[in-house]
């Protein structure tokens, strides 16, 4: 639809080693694009999409240094050839972490902060202030603190400030990997209705494919090279996606495993065209009511009692108001909820990092507020979500090391060797725990508490920063080498379509300091009215028959699931 | 808990936060002008009373533009070291008078001495509480000094809450494998702070990286000199302001 119009991006055979590597971080990249595409880069961890977007912006090589070969043509300009200045205002960026863009401290004083740069006289900067902040919908934020703003908000302030320059071209680096599900959807649309508003070429870079897959009009598949390049429906069609670790829309996989011609890309699509034939196959044997599916924890001890817990912060903030809770042992238990709804202060009274304000936590008998965490970690080993929180050690070996010197574990090399054989990081035991991939670095940061064996595993956003490939690792380690040996997991998430995957017994859903709702998988995932309230969204595949009004006779969480509960199976096999 | 209130006051007493009265409307180059000769006449005066006085129009200062209980917030996280100024300042005293303690020279030294430190440490806030840093930068800029000089100081004040946060995490995330800082003598605890301010070092620069980046591509260093998008302009409220201030400490200073 845009033919005939100008490359306003051409690279030509494009390889580039960063500064004392022998090992291109990307080779031979070949990609045109046309003025005003929305094209989606997706690509496995350390595929080098990152390296990408900092070439388009001129600070490979002009910041970074390092060896770039090929040409690098932007609106007209080459890359190499000119500086970054020339540049300037004509490729805007947002970054994943919203909090490390912003400079300043009001809104509309970092909305400003480009345009003062540049040098613009103070009446247009006030016309761009109000475009950029009208064109989000977030003139309220005008006069907010920007360290105030909630993720989501942070997120598209730092939008505003990057279209306050009018870019021509638009690079979003993984900007929903911070993101909860509800603001990533948010985030997205917006950008989709700007887009469609204005003159400007996108480029998004993201490995959400499930989100982000809507609005690409071409969808480029990036590790290391460009594996394919085209129609998103074509792509999913010819299943590239899958052998490269990629996250495939489960309506999309549901698609091919119906033998579907078409690919659905929208859930509305896909409502439309599975109807008949999800109806068609469908048992019909209404889904059991909730007592029927009460969870086997029940029967169980349990070894985590919260009562009626309070917590505020220093700064008068009540962060948890009067939870109650039970934890089995045995159990795989789920905690979600929109960022801020107080989970990861929850399970920081599990081993006593914070104490209880009000009310009481009691752990294998233990009250916490009577035990040091050092006690209580034996007992409840917490990973946390940044695995570089964590790192200090030379050697992954002695990282591990460390938590078992801490613990007093007898045999404590033996154990360290045996986890990382695991594990499957042996081999990487003498290499600095920074030299490590993504996937690496999770697996690393889980070895060094799983090493001396605690009864609970809590894992805190185990999925952040993590593509489809490597969430499909996490999740074999979790089914295997926790949950096997009958350990209990709890898992902080919001990761929903994770959720759909995993074995988890019961749910727990947080919204503002309270739990909201519990119950199993099938119950809570296919509560609309408790999801939205807390700020979630139903994984697509409960989306998809909750918007066909089948809930009540079949109740599948993923596309395997779906093929089993209809009779669509049998007939194919 | 008493160290973590303590920087927790600090912290919400020099924080900024927008409001609409006079004092924030005034042009930063005034509240500047304003810090810098109430410094200077607090320390000409050797009077309490006349310190009384300065202070005195300090708090009125802080009601009118509503920043009073950020004030006591402040002072109240920096007693502790007022109170240490206090006993180093009573035992030197002490040594230079020859062992000797006059209660009422003594008395007064201190007396003075801590209105002085107040009344600056009231002024100063009276800047920062009202001033936001962009504002501030502006006033800077407009007296010949260079912007990309003065850029670092808002990124410290912007970042330096957030990586004290992550830095708390990180403290989190290692006694969850064991670490106690508490046990021990000085220097194994020393070694001990190891796990958290390598983490912590790493964080940061990631967060700088991000920051230079993002900072990179909107423009910053463009050029040596920058527009703003709200002209900050001397107009007769700052005179006013000026002159008020100006006769009283001169009144207070030269007549009283």
């Amino acid at each position: 639809m845009n033919q005939g119009k100008e490359y306003i991006i051409t690279l030509r055979n494009v390889t580039y080693y960063y500064p004392n590597t022998e090992n291109p971080a990307i080779k031979n990249i070949n990609l045109k694009v046309k003025e005003g595409e929305f094209i989606v880069i997706a690509g496995p961890s350390g595929g080098g999409k990152s390296t990408l977007c900092r070439i388009l912006l001129g600070l490979i090589p002009h910041y970074y240094g390092g060896r770039l070969y090929g040409e690098v043509i932007v609106n007209g300009l080459n890359v190499v050839e000119s500086s970054i200045k020339e540049l300037v205002g004509t490729v805007g960026v947002v970054f994943q972490i919203p909090e490390n863009q912003m400079v300043n401290l009001i809104v509309e004083e970092e909305v400003a902060f480009g345009p003062e740069n540049l040098l613009f006289p103070s009446k247009v900067i006030n016309e761009r202030i109000e475009w950029a902040l009208r064109s989000l919908k977030i003139n309220h934020l005008r006069h907010r603190l920007t360290y105030t703003l909630s993720g989501g908000e942070a997120q598209k302030v730092a939008l505003a400030s990057v279209l306050a320059l009018k870019p021509k071209i638009l690079i979003l680096d993984e900007p929903l990997a911070n993101l909860d599900p509800y603001s990533a959807r948010e985030f997205l649309s917006l950008l989709s209705s700007f887009w469609k508003e204005n003159n400007i070429t996108i480029i998004l870079i993201e490995h959400r494919l499930t989100e982000a897959i809507k609005y690409a009009q071409r969808l480029v598949l990036l590790n290391k090279t460009i594996i394919a390049d085209g129609d998103p429906r074509e792509l999913l069609a010819k299943g590239i996606l899958e052998d490269q670790g990629i996250e495939v829309p489960p309506l999309s996989r549901l698609a091919k495993q119906l033998k579907v011609k078409t690919i659905p890309l929208h859930i509305h699509e896909a409502a439309e065209l599975y109807n008949g034939l999800i109806k068609s196959y469908v048992k019909y044997n209404p889904y059991p009511s909730s007592e029927a599916n009460k969870n086997n924890g029940d029967n169980h001890e349990p070894i985590i009692v919260v009562e009626d817990l309070w917590y505020t912060y220093p700064d008068g903030r009540n962060a948890l108001k009067g939870v109650n809770l039970k934890i089995h042992r045995g159990e795989f238990v789920a905690i979600v909820g929109a960022n801020g709804a107080g989970k990861t202060t929850l399970i920081k009274h599990f081993n006593g990092l914070l104490k209880p304000t009000r009310g009481k936590v009691i752990v294998f008998g233990m009250d916490t507020r009577n035990h040091s965490t050092a006690e209580l970690s034996r007992f409840i080993g917490i990973v946390f979500q940044n695995p570089l929180h964590q790192f200090f050690e030379e050697t992954v070996e002695k990282e591990v090391m460390f938590t078992i010197r801490n613990m007093k574990v007898s045999n404590g090399e033996e154990k360290v060797r045996e986890i990382l054989k695991e594990l499957g990081i042996y081999h990487l035991r003498n290499k600095s725990p920074h030299e490590l991939s993504a996937g690496e670095q999770r697996r690393l940061a889980i070895a060094s508490i799983l090493v001396y064996e605690p009864e609970v595993i809590v894992l805190d956003e185990p999925t952040a920063g993590l593509d489809y490939g490597l969430k499909i690792e996490l999740l074999n380690l979790i089914i295997d080498k926790i949950l096997s040996k009958g350990k209990t997991i709890i898992m902080v998430s919001h990761d929903m379509e994770f959720l759909a995957y995993a074995p988890v017994n019961r749910i727990i859903v947080m919204n503002n300091g309270r739990i909201i709702s519990e119950g199993p998988p099938r119950d809570i995932l296919y509560r609309t009215d408790i999801l939205y309230s807390a700020k979630l969204i139903q994984p697509q595949i409960p989306e998809l028959i909750t918007m066909l009004k089948l809930s009540k006779c079949i109740r599948p969480l993923n596309v395997d699931e779906v093929i089993s509960f209809t009779r669509i199976g049998e007939e194919n096999g | 808990m008493v160290k973590y209130a303590i920087i927790e006051s600090i912290r919400y007493g020099f924080s900024y936060e927008r409001k609409e009265n006079v004092i924030y409307l005034l042009d930063p180059r005034t509240k500047i002008f304003y810090v810098i000769s109430v410094m200077i006449g607090v320390f000409l005066i050797n009077d309490w009373f006349k310190l009384m006085l300065i202070m005195v129009f300090q708090v009125l200062l802080a009601v009118i533009g509503g920043f009073s209980r950020k004030v006591a917030s402040l002072l109240k996280g920096l007693s502790i070291f007022l109170l240490f100024l206090i006993a180093f300042n009573i035992s030197v005293t002490y040594i230079f008078e020859g062992f000797k303690l006059n209660l009422i020279t003594l008395a007064h030294t201190i007396s003075t001495m801590i209105l002085r430190v107040v009344t600056a440490l009231i002024a100063i806030a009276s800047l920062v509480l009202t001033t936001s840093p962009w504002e501030l930068l502006q006033g800077l800029s407009k007296l010949n000094i260079n912007y990309t000089y003065l850029y670092p100081f808002i990124i410290a004040y912007r970042f330096i809450p957030i990586i004290f946060n992550e830095m708390k995490n990180i403290y989190d995330a290692q006694r969850s494998r064991g670490l106690e800082l508490e046990k021990g003598n000085i220097l194994h605890r020393a070694r001990k702070l190891i796990p958290i301010i390598i983490p912590t070092i790493v964080c940061a620069l990631l967060r700088a990286r991000d920051l230079a980046e993002a900072m990179e591509s909107k423009g910053f260093g463009y050029s040596k000199k920058r527009t703003f998008y709200k002209p900050i302009r001397f107009s007769l409220r700052d005179l006013i302001f000026i002159s008020a201030s100006l006769i009283f400490l001169i009144v207070v200073i030269i007549l009283i």
